[in-house]
């Protein structure tokens, strides 16, 4: 039972390290927390959901298409959006509408009901050491591992991520470099949305998609994220895996009414206690 | 003067509408006291959002709180229906004060989502604790206001007392801003931890600046629990606080008009245009962000403009 229910948190935990890698990006690039993250996730699903169903076209393909879709909205956001606007109430507050704007556009566009993908993940079940695990779970966690990991290789080993990072430390040095802020803000940006919504079409064929399913799912992506310390690829991860098998735990030893509320108190409790994190790579000041 | 001329007009608005108002049908009652409800709600949030600059995603499950309380109270322990209202103000202030002082060290963006957080425990809290708050079905049966031993059941009973409550906030809060304690609310939003260089804690007016909002969100669910005769934890969610913050900052964060003209628009308009409704929070939202966008004076021209260098 107990190990049953850490492989369905690890499960979690990597969609949850996905969303908050992708936060922790658009984060240390422009300086905003996307609170529309969880939305963004939804709209993923949606987009890699239209493109299967009405384009008839592959899974994987669908799924590049929707991040590829999302990551332009991001990144025109950030370019045009958030970029004109300099205090950290217009950017939160931009990000809360647009998260607001998105959900009920989602709710007029696709309805109230929720929707599946066409069957993709084989529906067998995989026998390891005595446990029973669906093949889908496991799919999804080496799918988001993968992803995991070409990011934080493409981060740490490319031109282009190692100007986002340096971007990211310092923004004046690295305009001063010749690097523009600009457009790296929104390279960043984009690609938090992009992943947020690779994680909304990878888990789409496990979960239900409907409109609001990424609000708590975006509260679960910050606080794995703060957990993470909101800078590093190997702190999103431990944050992800933490918060996914806290609430994998709780939905099976107390009660699933109550796991929703425990990661809820874990993200005060982690905003009190820890507010940079298990590993911090951030700015010294909070907030 | 100055203080007193909108509300001369208000009253004198009134007075020309009375014998208009005299044929009301009930549901136009209705909306109107809903009107000043949300009048209520949103002078609560403007304390927070607009003197302090603190985007706070719990408001309204401070409503609730207030909602609960006061609900609780009338329906289980027969408390009489005004003492209900004051309580659950008193426990919206409370919760919100708590709220304050665990994230006394917290600023910006951990702060919106220290308050996030909270709303979703509250609003998780509401849904879970069945014995006191009904559970996922809500609370039934909230007894009506009552005045001196007369039930305020029908709205237009009800319209007078919801009014005076709106107007009366209004003009405190405006009076607020213009109090030793508005000032250095004010200030400390527009110039964040500076102000302790003056000797002003900024934690303690922080504590004070939520305190006043909570109170008011729970004085706003106490009427609301007394008037709909139902609460329930939907009524609560993260939405209605981003869908009033984004009409404070359409039309300027710290402006008290803002206050009207969101309780209009959040109410009177919802009202006027359900068909429209649907696209509401689409069109708000993008209006609320090209408003910022648009009262932001232009990026200064870089001294050297590309081609131009050494």
């Amino acid at each position: 039972m107990f190990t049953q229910q850490l492989v369905n948190g690890v499960s979690l935990g990597f969609v949850y390290a996905l969303l908050a890698l992708g936060l922790a990006l658009a984060y240390s690039t422009s300086r905003v927390i996307n609170f529309a993250h969880g939305d963004v996730f939804t709209l993923g699903a949606f987009v890699g959901l239209g493109l299967q169903r009405h384009l008839g076209i592959h899974f994987g393909l669908a799924a590049v298409g929707a991040s590829i879709a999302v990551f332009l909205g991001g990144a025109v956001f950030s370019y045009h959006v958030l970029w004109r606007l300099r205090t950290s109430l217009e950017r939160s507050v931009s990000t809360i509408a647009l998260g607001l704007g998105l959900r009920d556009g989602m709710l007029i566009i696709f309805g109230s009901d929720s929707q599946s993908f066409d069957a993709v993940y084989p529906t067998g079940v995989i026998g390891i050491g005595g446990m029973v695990l669906p093949s889908s779970l496991l799919i999804v966690i080496a799918l988001t591992a993968l992803l995991l990991v070409g990011v934080g290789l493409a981060v740490t080993m490319t031109s282009i991520g190692i100007q986002m990072r340096a971007a990211a430390q310092d923004p004046e040095l690295a305009a001063m470099i010749g690097i523009s802020t600009r457009n790296i803000q929104a390279l960043g940006f984009g690609s938090g949305c992009m992943l947020a919504a690779a994680a909304g079409v990878l888990v789409g064929p496990v979960w239900q998609v409907y409109y609001a399913a990424g609000s708590p799912v975006g509260v679960k992506a910050f606080t794995a994220a703060l957990l993470g310390g909101f800078g590093s690829l190997k702190g999103a991860t431990l944050g992800g895996l933490m918060v996914g098998v806290l609430e994998a735990l709780l939905a099976g030893y107390v009660s699933s009414t109550w796991k929703d509320l425990g990661v809820y108190a874990c993200l005060l409790i982690t905003l009190l206690l820890l507010p940079r994190g298990l590993v911090h790579t951030g700015p010294s000041r909070v907030g | 003067m100055r203080i007193v001329r909108p509300f001369l007009a208000l009253a004198a608005l009134g007075v020309c509408a009375a014998p208009a108002v005299f044929t009301l049908s009930p549901t136009a009652w209705r909306v109107a006291s809903l009107f000043f409800l949300a009048v209520v709600i949103a002078s609560g949030l403007h304390v927070v959002l607009g003197l302090t600059r603190i985007v706070s995603l719990c408001h309204f499950a401070l409503v609730g709180v207030g909602a609960y309380t006061a609900g609780y109270l009338s329906l289980h322990q027969y408390t009489p229906t005004v003492l209900s209202v004051f309580l659950g103000a008193v426990a919206g202030g409370t919760v919100a004060f708590a709220i304050a002082f665990l994230t006394r060290t917290l600023a910006d963006h951990y702060l919106t989502l220290a308050t996030l957080a909270a709303n979703e425990i509250l609003v998780n809290v509401f849904r879970s604790a069945t014995n006191l708050t009904g559970g996922v079905n809500g609370m039934t049966g909230v007894p009506p206001l009552s005045l001196m031993g007369h039930e305020l059941s029908q709205p237009a009973m009800y319209y007078p007392v919801v009014a005076c409550a709106g107007l009366t906030i209004t003009f405190f809060v405006r009076q607020l801003e213009s109090w030793p304690l508005g000032h250095a609310l004010r200030a400390m939003g527009d110039v964040g931890s500076q102000i302790a260089s003056l000797g002003i804690s900024e934690s303690r007016l922080r504590m004070r600046g939520f305190l006043l909002g909570g109170v008011l969100a729970g004085l706003a669910g106490g009427l609301m629990a007394h008037i709909d005769g139902f609460v329930g934890p939907e009524s609560f969610g993260v939405g209605y606080s981003v869908l009033y913050i984004c009409f404070l900052v359409l039309l300027g964060v710290g402006r008290l008009r803002g206050v009207f003209v969101t309780a209009s628009v959040t109410v009177l308009a919802a009202e006027a245009l359900r068909a429209l409704f649907a696209w509401q929070m689409v069109i708000l939202s993008a209006a609320a962000i090209m408003a910022m966008i648009a009262r932001r004076a232009p990026r200064p021209v870089p001294v050297l403009q590309k081609g131009q260098g050494a």
